[in-house]
């Protein structure tokens, strides 16, 4: 049971010397996430919004694909991406794999049925009087569109909170299609399996317990901008 | 009030269905400035035809003007607004609720004197409600927020299904106010759906009654005040002067006020004898006239010191052969007249 108290007591040497390798670790791991995120909410963003609001031929069968890739296993997606961006495969010359890009690419294809399955259901979800009050109040079509949006924001956010939690703790991608190369594409999800790999349950350990606080502090963060924003 | 007397609204063969529902009006006009009261069962067609007017609902079949304009030819129609019957608020604050329409026009002036003039029309204190988020609020609130969100655009034509459904009696007497102060400042055009017939009496001049998709008459009903006083048979009366009373069952209160549907009365040339109906008056014709869309005739008989409203079919009236300044005697009975 001792290596548990030590993983804890290694987390916070690692953390309060500053230790390079855990911090490049960290630090990547944030980059792919937040690129991935922030490309993902403006494309996911508008569409989920348009799957919601629209009714259109083949509404249910779109949502019911896009829940589908919900379940995509991270190994799927990296595999895929994988054939995809390998030297042989169509965008092997662009060189992604092995690098942050590559990766960032995999994520967003994680993580952007997240972002519009959540949006959709938030927008639909929305009082059936709202858009009726919108057009007495003589809103315009823009307005309409960002009040909705607006109303729908606590969702939303739940939305990206759920999709970042996604990136920052999926293992899959990260080591198939970054490579777990060190100072470069580790991130902390793959450095863990790799230290625990090697037996090193202490760092394993401390890069878990780094990986829950930023999941907190994200977390922690959206929960206070929900406040301030009621 | 301006006497433009031009029709604001001005409805042409609507008709309009979904399921077994159909509403369907071949005329239906509206002067400016005045306010309209609807009536009717729930699922009579008083809420469908407010939107259409309020450009909710697409207008199937027929012809709709506006101020002169056809309903199709805006593409958001801003001197119409409507109040739903449930109002929605914004997930903001009760002053980005109420300027909400203003921003969206881009009248960003004088914002805040705007918003707290429209809170204080609507009996919010400013100071106290401005900043209140929209869940601070209790449904009578909620209510006047929306009115006020609505009175601030300054519209032409103001439609309000039922407000004071949800409210406590204070909001309602407010609400009551708001309309007729718009009345009063703006010339604002009302059409107000509401199931209180005193209150709607209070704040419309004509009411029109819808069933089942069609308007089958227009009328003011009648409002018989008290003091009611414990008379005979277990039953209560109001005086209403010339030695008259009226009979009625007993009221929540000595100061209640009751009211008459005009379709309830029975009018006759004759004192009528052996008849169950405890209240057979006398009084005297002062007006005629026909009610548009329907083949009834409005009468108003002067009875002591009050004025009724008696619907007759034309056929009846020929049948009593009736003139302005006859005397007739009007019957109905003391279960005709509700409580308030």
């Amino acid at each position: 049971m001792d290596y548990i108290f030590d993983g804890i007591t290694e987390a916070f040497k690692l953390l309060l010397s500053f230790d390079e390798e855990t911090y490049s670790a960290i630090f990547a791991t944030l980059q792919i996430s937040t690129i991935s995120i922030i490309i993902s909410l403006f494309i996911g963003l508008p569409l989920g919004f348009l799957i919601g609001y629209k009714n259109f031929f083949g509404k249910t069968q779109i949502k019911t694909f896009i829940d589908t890739l919900l379940a995509l296993p991270t190994v799927v997606v990296g595999l895929l991406v994988y054939t995809f961006i390998s030297r042989r495969g169509p965008f092997g010359e662009l060189n992604l794999l092995f690098n942050i890009s590559g990766i960032v690419i995999a994520q967003i294809i994680l993580i952007l049925p997240i972002i519009i399955s959540l949006t959709s259901t938030a927008i639909e979800s929305l009082d059936s009087r709202l858009k009726p009050t919108l057009i007495t109040l003589g809103a315009t079509k823009k307005g309409i569109l960002l009040t909705t949006l607006s109303e729908a924001r606590f969702a939303i956010f739940a939305a990206s909170v759920t999709a970042y939690g996604r990136a920052i703790s999926e293992v899959g991608i990260s080591m198939m299609i970054g490579g777990n190369i060190k100072w470069h594409t580790r991130t902390i999800t793959t450095a863990i399996a790799l230290e625990t790999g090697k037996g090193e349950f202490s760092t394993g350990i401390a890069l878990g317990i780094v990986l829950i606080s930023i999941a907190f502090f994200v977390n922690y963060s959206l929960s206070i901008l929900k406040r301030f924003n009621q | 009030m301006n006497n433009k007397y031009k029709n604001i609204v001005e409805i042409k063969n609507l008709f309009h269905s979904y399921g077994k529902f159909e509403l369907n009006i071949p005329i239906f006009n509206i002067e400016e400035g005045t306010s309209i009261g609807l009536t009717g069962r729930n699922g009579s067609g008083k809420t469908t035809l407010m939107k259409i007017l309020a450009k909710i609902e697409k207008i199937q079949k027929g012809n709709i003007k506006i101020l002169g304009k056809n309903i199709n030819s805006y593409e958001n129609n801003r001197d119409v607004t409507y109040l739903l019957q449930e109002p929605y608020l914004l997930k903001k604050t009760v002053f980005e609720n109420i300027s909400y329409g203003l921003k969206q026009r881009n009248l960003k002036d004088n914002l805040n004197e705007k918003v707290n003039e429209a809170l204080i029309q609507t009996g919010l204190n400013p100071e106290k409600f401005a900043k209140r988020k929209w869940f601070e609020l209790s449904g009578g609130e909620a209510q006047r927020v929306a009115i006020a969100s609505r009175l601030i655009l300054n519209p032409k034509l103001i439609l309000l299904d039922e407000p004071i459904a949800n409210v406590d009696i204070e909001s309602a007497e407010i609400i009551k106010q708001i309309l007729i102060d718009m009345r009063q400042k703006f010339n604002t055009t009302l059409i107000v759906s509401s199931h209180d017939k005193l209150w709607l009496n209070s704040v419309t001049d004509e009411i029109v009654n819808i069933h089942n998709g069609k308007i089958i008459g227009k009328s003011k009903g009648n409002i018989i005040s008290g003091p009611w006083k414990k008379d005979i048979d277990n039953l209560w009366s109001a005086n209403i002067g010339n030695n008259q009373k009226i009979f009625a069952t007993k009221p929540p209160t000595p100061n209640s006020d009751g009211f008459l549907q005009p379709t309830d009365i029975i009018l006759s040339k004759i004192k009528p004898i052996e008849l169950s109906a405890q209240n057979i008056l006398t009084g005297k014709i002062i007006s005629m006239k026909s009610i548009t869309e329907s083949s009834k005739l409005e009468v108003q008989i002067n009875i002591g010191n009050i004025t009724i409203n008696s619907h007759l079919t034309t056929h009846s009236t020929k049948e009593l052969n009736i003139i302005p300044g006859n005397n007739i005697w009007v019957i109905f009975k003391a279960t005709s007249i509700e409580w308030i």
